[in-house]
């Protein structure tokens, strides 16, 4: 187990791979309390992170055109979609 | 599959036969000859398929027929004049090539083709070569499920090659919206339909895996593409295609057309979902599972810490109930209780001990009173006493006496003794009186004379002589000798009598 106090890290799955840890760390409870007790604090801020990159979670769409990546939008105007395909699942 | 023991309801087996038997043949392909034919009111087309063997229920819905108009659904050519209609098609007796998916009707148990697509026989080129490509892939090991990967989960990074003007990008975001963690979708624009739509694919496939290799690049690549004919979606049955999802590096979510299409390309990929929409669905969680999975984790992150302050608690409460018992008072007053038992039980065992040892010493006591008490021993003490001094007394009494007895056998010895030589004194000389008096030469000397014969014999009578024999005549000073010269017996005794006597 890693000691990383402040190092918790910044992408969404690093978070819950390292939440994940902490709990089976902490269910395992092997660990000395202070330990155990800041591993829960960094669990906690963990979940915490995780909760807010979750809410504010807006994928991002890009375009890689002409060797280069583009910002992109879409609409719902670009759309030859007919009616019934978004029954068919 | 159900277990064997279930009783089931004939529409609960009919579901799974359905289910299964649509997993089974999304799409096929069916050659044979038209018959039974009817078209109700509805505008559906019922018919029969059959060779010289089998038969097969079909049934082609209105909206399906609706699909075919301005082009032609092979080449995708358009047509300049319109296509056959569907009556034209359909004839008593026709030879056709259907398309469509097996299917179940419940309601009169029967299994039927649900018709995508109607052609006439002699146009099946496509179809061949669609499963001629399909079995020779399948022997390249393109489908097989142990090469198949699986998604990273909640992926961060995506790949999405697609038209950007289809509708399956639109459908495919749409459900991305409500999922997953803030992810970065690149699409790589490829072109998905006509000419040059397998070369753009390719192309994509391969740009995309290339970004793989760079730090931030994407983890899956998806592989969309709307509903359309089958025309639409034969790019997606290309074999360079098919190669080229084969040959990706990162795994291949696939869903392109409808739940029945099938492409050559769906087949390869690792994961193939049914649309494009059930991919974005596949490729990542609801936020609301997230949020869940979340709260499972704070939960368990809570319950940890609970339980570990709850345990520590409970070891702090017995450490602190231990530490106040090994408290040196309570050591003290422990050990004095102890002692206080102890010696107790000491003594206890001390008066248990003597009053066995008293009760043995009665007993012998008491027994050996039976055997040797002062009541037996007091008379034979006196008695012993007593003869003690009889013996002391008997001793010197003994020993007077014995002399006693010695000095009287003395004196009676001497005294036998004396009278034994007096007696015999006596006698002696009464024998030797006597003895004197017996003597035979005696008389001799009072005149008496002793006659004997030549051999010496005393003569007793005269009748032991006879004339002139030689006699000898004793005296008391002497001897004569003699010859017989007369013999004169006696008359009334005997001569010898008369020697004898004399």
């Amino acid at each position: 187990m890693k000691n990383s106090r402040n190092k918790i890290p910044a992408d969404f799955e690093g978070r819950m791979e390292r939440l994940q840890e902490i709990v089976t760390a902490l269910e395992e409870g092997r660990l000395p309390l202070e330990e155990g007790m800041a591993l829960y604090k960094e669990g906690v801020e963990c979940s915490r992170l995780c909760r807010e990159q979750l809410e504010k979670a807006r994928h991002q769409m890009s375009v890689w055109q002409d060797g280069e990546e583009k910002d992109m939008t879409l609409t719902d105007a670009v759309s030859g979609r007919q009616p019934d395909e978004e029954e068919s699942i | 599959m159900s277990n064997d023991m279930t009783i089931q309801s004939v529409r609960q087996l009919t579901e799974q036969l359905r289910r299964m038997v649509e997993r089974h043949f999304p799409f096929v392909w069916v050659r044979g000859e038209v018959g039974n034919l009817a078209r109700p009111a509805s505008g559906h087309f019922y018919f029969t398929l059959k060779d010289a063997d089998a038969q097969l229920q079909c049934v082609w819905f209105r909206q399906q027929q609706r699909q075919r108009g301005t082009f032609d659904p092979l080449t995708g050519e358009v047509f300049e004049t319109p296509p056959p209609a569907p009556e034209e098609l359909l004839r008593q007796g026709a030879e056709l090539i259907c398309a469509g998916h097996v299917g179940i009707y419940a309601p009169r148990g029967q299994y039927q083709l649900v018709v995508e697509l109607v052609q006439p026989a002699g146009q099946g080129g496509l179809a061949q070569a669609f499963e001629e490509r399909k079995r020779r892939l399948a022997a390249l090991g393109y489908f097989a499920q142990e090469r198949k990967r699986r998604l990273p989960w909640n992926p961060a990074r995506v790949a999405l090659i697609t038209s950007p003007h289809g509708a399956a990008i639109h459908d495919f975001w749409r459900l991305a919206g409500q999922r997953g963690q803030a992810a970065r979708i690149r699409l790589y624009p490829a072109t998905v339909q006509g000419d040059g739509a397998a070369p753009s694919i390719v192309r994509a496939l391969e740009t995309a895996n290339a970004h793989a290799l760079l730090p931030d690049g994407p983890q899956v690549i998806v592989l969309i593409r709307g509903g359309g004919s089958l025309e639409d979606l034969w790019a997606f049955n290309e074999q360079e295609v098919a190669e080229a999802v084969f040959r990706s590096r990162l795994p291949v979510l696939a869903g392109i057309g409808h739940e029945v299409d099938v492409t050559l390309a769906d087949l390869t990929a690792d994961v193939r979902a049914a649309t494009p929409s059930h991919a974005a669905q596949l490729l990542w969680p609801t936020r609301q599972e997230l949020f869940q999975l979340l709260d499972d984790m704070d939960a368990a992150l809570f319950r940890c810490l609970q339980r570990r302050l709850e345990r520590q608690e409970l070891r702090l409460g017995s450490l602190a109930r231990l530490l106040r018992a090994h408290a040196p008072q309570r050591q003290l007053e422990r050990l004095e209780s102890a002692r206080g038992r102890l010696a107790a039980a000491l003594r206890r065992a001390a008066c248990e001990m003597l009053d066995r040892r008293q009760r043995q010493t009665d007993h012998l006591t008491r027994m050996l009173r039976s055997l040797w008490g002062p009541s037996r021993l007091t008379v034979p003490e006196r008695e012993s006493g007593a003869l003690e001094e009889r013996l002391r007394a008997a001793l010197p009494r003994l020993l007077v006496r014995r002399r006693q007895d010695v000095f009287w056998w003395e004196q009676r010895l001497r005294a036998g003794g004396r009278q034994y030589t007096d007696r015999a004194q006596a006698r002696l000389e009464r024998l030797d009186v006597r003895l004197t008096a017996c003597d035979p030469l005696a008389p001799l000397a009072r005149g008496y004379a002793l006659v004997a014969d030549a051999r010496g014999a005393v003569v007793h009578s005269v009748r032991q002589t006879h004339g002139g024999q030689e006699l000898s005549i004793r005296l008391q000073d002497g001897a004569l000798g003699v010859t017989v010269a007369q013999i004169s017996p006696r008359s009334d005794t005997p001569p010898a009598a008369t020697e004898g006597e004399g």
